[in-house]
């Protein structure tokens, strides 16, 4: 008895001092966007948000901001209208070359990134098409494609057959059926699936490095490149404004879908997700 | 009538599936086609294994192509050291703390790389909290280190780890540990006997990806290690972006890609049979 609770305060700890590890980075870049100095310290010598101030007039930083912002929704949209039409097509069982195709369609997730962004640069390259920004949205789609096609097949998989035989039944054409009865009944996946193709490509950064033109990064590349240079408080800041966004599309995903469902799949003793590389 | 309808019907679904098909096929199987022909170019010859060549024998391109296997392997061992007691205690936590520890594994991986690495900058940086530990005068160097982009690299890619192994352990029937607890088999017996070899699945997978993800990630460890630990994707960066050789850059790239399937190639074979072998 005392052996159990002497492994399992052992156990205790390590989860306390895993955690601290887990969530270091994080808190200690949040405690250091407050600084009132003006170098990075931690913990800071005074509290104050002029280095957020600083950042959201820095033009650099927020034009690389609303970069980034529209290249994740024009990504969630083109993932979300590919994946969600695919998916229909890919869930039905009896469709010929199912298989086949759902593991074409993952094989982007293997490949690294930046594999995948010298190959997309080298495409453009030879076909002497200015490959800004089309190299980078085209690398953001590839890799948050599965995403949406896995979370649509989920949800849609796991509807009772007998609700589109039912609607059939009822003189619904197929794709009355299908707008009207299996899309809306399998939209809180198809949703989730395109919040998270969302912020993939928000926090994504090897492709948009090597894509991405000098004057119009997105973000995390311009993040890169001054961190590249030096540390300054307001990179801290502009990692703050990151992590700030990041959580409040983890809060949407959370609230709307499950953000356990989302990695773990339905049950959380299924396979894990596959990673998303750098 | 039904005949007719069922082309219709293969035509609409042709039809939803063109814009994946288009997408895969143009933008990637074809560029992969053609970094793979760029690499058996040598100036107008083709094809030619001279890119190739010159990468086995320069002792640059060797020492930096031994220091990105390394830095592989050494990050794949931390993770696991690190990442199978927290899989451990994920299984057996009450399900209110597998919870909000699963959540705290989990999260990171919603913040980009980059803050993430920007965070380490800031723990390891000489003002940072560690370094604040010590004496001034004696400040461990820590950044610009390959130590560095071990931990960067390690923190990034862990959850990974943990979910792999903790999905290989959560397919233990419960049964079995009971059965052996009945028997009187002591709790080091129950975890050497069961829960090692029937966990060792995903200790495989997990340990795979962490790999093949640390031998290609490009931004941490540029900014962890610094100008003087270079590991391939920054070489492949350079030969490429900054050189603007395409031959050898792409050479580079499918030496990288070949290693990670290979890994990724031999594991999942090696883990079916692992199954097999304790399913059997």
């Amino acid at each position: 008895m005392a052996r159990r609770n002497t492994l399992a305060r052992v156990g205790r700890i390590y989860g306390v001092l895993f955690s601290a590890f887990m969530l270091a980075p994080m808190v200690v870049v949040l405690a250091a966007s407050f600084t009132g100095e003006g170098y990075i310290s931690f913990p800071p010598a005074s509290l104050s948000t002029r280095w957020y101030v600083e950042v959201l007039q820095n033009n650099t930083f927020m034009n690389a901001l609303s970069f980034s912002l529209q290249i994740a929704a024009i990504t969630a949209t083109a993932s979300g209208l590919v994946g969600v039409l695919s998916a229909v097509v890919l869930v039905k069982p009896s469709f010929p070359g199912r298989t086949f195709l759902v593991s074409l369609a993952m094989m982007p997730l293997t490949l690294p990134h930046i594999v995948l962004a010298i190959a997309l640069l080298q495409l453009f390259g030879s076909l002497a098409i200015p490959s800004a920004p089309y190299a980078l949205l085209m690398g953001h789609i590839l890799i948050t494609v599965p995403y949406v096609l896995r979370l649509t097949m989920t949800s849609l998989g796991g509807l009772d057959p007998r609700l589109e035989l039912a609607s059939f039944t009822l003189g619904a054409s197929r794709s009355y059926t299908l707008r009207h009865v299996v899309l809306p009944l399998g939209l809180r996946g198809i949703l989730a699936g395109i919040l998270f193709a969302f912020l993939l490509s928000f926090d994504e950064i090897t492709i948009s490095l090597f894509t991405a033109l000098p004057g119009k990064m997105t973000l995390p590349a311009e993040i890169f490149s001054y961190a590249s240079q030096g540390s300054d408080p307001v990179i801290a800041a502009a990692s703050g404004l990151m992590i700030i966004i990041s959580a409040v599309v983890v809060i949407i995903i959370e609230w709307w879908f499950g953000l356990l469902r989302l990695i773990l799949g339905d049950e959380p003793a299924k396979r894990g997700s596959r990673p998303a590389g750098e | 009538m039904a005949k007719a309808h069922r082309t219709s019907l293969l035509i609409t679904h042709a039809a939803m599936l063109l814009p994946l098909l288009v997408i895969l096929g143009f933008f990637f199987v074809l560029p992969l086609g053609i970094v793979a022909t760029t690499s058996l170019k040598e100036e107008q010859t083709f094809p030619s294994l001279a890119q190739y060549l010159s990468i086995f024998t320069d002792g640059f391109y060797l020492e930096v192509m031994v220091r990105t296997l390394v830095i592989g392997l050494v990050t794949t061992v931390a993770a696991l050291l690190a990442g199978y007691p927290a899989a451990l205690l994920l299984v057996f936590s009450s399900s209110r703390w597998r919870r909000v520890f699963l959540f705290i594994i989990i999260s990171p991986l919603f913040v980009s790389v980059i803050v993430r690495t920007y965070g380490w900058i800031v723990l390891l940086g000489p003002t940072g909290p560690i370094a604040s530990l010590f004496p001034p005068d004696i400040r461990p160097r820590m950044l610009k280190t390959e130590g560095a982009i071990v931990i960067g690299l390690m923190h990034i890619y862990i959850p990974y780890m943990v979910l792999s192994i903790n999905s290989a352990m959560a397919k233990i029937d419960v049964r079995l540990l009971r059965a052996a607890a009945t028997l009187r088999a002591s709790r080091w017996q129950i975890f050497k006997d069961i829960i090692l070899p029937l966990s060792a699945p995903g200790v495989v997978a997990g340990s795979a990806i962490v790999f093949s993800l640390s031998m290609t990630a490009f931004s941490t460890p540029v900014l962890l290690g610094g100008a003087r630990n270079k590991t391939m994707p920054f070489l492949i960066y350079q030969e490429n972006l900054v050189l603007g050789d395409w031959q050898s850059g792409s050479a580079l790239a499918i030496v990288l890609l070949a290693i990670t399937t290979t890994v990724l190639a031999v594991v999942t074979i090696a883990s079916s049979r692992i199954v097999n072998k304790v399913g059997g």
